[in-house]
């Protein structure tokens, strides 16, 4: 488990090539397939966003729930801890 | 490993124990720091609030489960498989499971928002394949949310009355009859 990167916005274990997204190199991002492209992470609100979606999908929360619990998640990610996402 | 290390690693230890026995609401910081061998005050230096420890706590056992049940339900197609891993990969966190499902309603919410979206990674794959079983018309016609209320209904159900069920005793067969039974249950 240890040597397993997880991505640093949401968290996701990145164990096959699919999980990050395609054409970057997989050394250097931190970032999962669902939080960006091989050029960069997606802009905090967009985060926020899919975050909301995904929580909405994978825990049937209602939508205001799901955006609270989101930009929560996001505010304490890895990410914009570190300052590598900034918030809007 | 430094001394601070050793510290913090004895106080999590002795939290972990008092937690399983006492639970996460009534465990008390005394009672950890006296198992931990440490000053009450000095739980405060590595963990500001009780809320951290039982963060803490709850992490050192949700992630590695969490990563379980996400490495063992990837790739899997059949709902009742990714039931019994479910109730597979659960079982050596039996007296955990037990206590988180019984005191997370009491617990912060931010804190009870943190150890739902864990499971997320597992969640996905649960909704996933109810929703392709339900392209293939296999499956009845509803939204995935509802078969996930059921089954985690289900699942903590026999795990806030664990010692009363028996559930510890439950045998694969036991596990095997309830997963088939819920893929039925959603089967057309």
């Amino acid at each position: 488990m240890d040597d397993t990167k997880t991505c640093i916005v949401c968290g996701m274990p990145m164990i096959k090539p699919e999980d990050f997204p395609p054409g970057c190199d997989q050394d250097t991002t931190d970032w999962c397939v669902h939080c960006g492209t091989k050029d960069g992470m997606y802009p905090y609100s967009a985060l926020v966003a899919g975050m909301g979606q995904f929580l909405m999908k994978t825990q049937g929360m209602a939508e205001e729930q799901a955006k609270i619990a989101a930009k929560e998640m996001v505010d304490n990610s890895v990410a914009v801890k570190s300052g590598k996402l900034k918030k809007e | 490993m430094r001394n601070r290390e050793k510290t913090k690693k004895k106080i999590l230890q002795a939290a972990l124990n008092v937690f399983k026995t006492d639970g996460f609401l009534s465990g008390s910081t005394e009672t950890i720091a006296r198992k931990a061998g440490v000053a009450h005050g000095t739980i405060f230096f590595y963990f500001p609030a009780k809320a951290d420890l039982i963060v803490s706590c709850i992490y050192e056992k949700l992630g590695p489960l969490a990563y379980k049940l996400n490495s063992t339900s990837r790739g899997t197609s059949d709902i009742e498989e990714i039931c019994e891993l479910f109730l597979e990969e659960i079982r050596p966190y039996s007296n955990f499971y037990s206590r988180l499902v019984k005191d997370l309603p009491h617990l912060p919410i931010d804190l009870q928002r943190s150890v739902f979206s864990s499971l997320s990674a597992f969640s996905i794959h649960f909704v996933d394949v109810i929703e392709k079983e339900q392209e293939k018309n296999t499956f009845r016609s509803f939204d995935p949310k509802i078969a996930m209320f059921l089954w985690f209904g289900l699942v903590h159900y026999l795990y806030s009355y664990r010692e009363l069920l028996g559930t510890d005793s439950f045998t694969a067969k036991d596990r095997k009859n309830l997963s088939s039974f819920f893929k039925n249950a959603l089967s057309q």
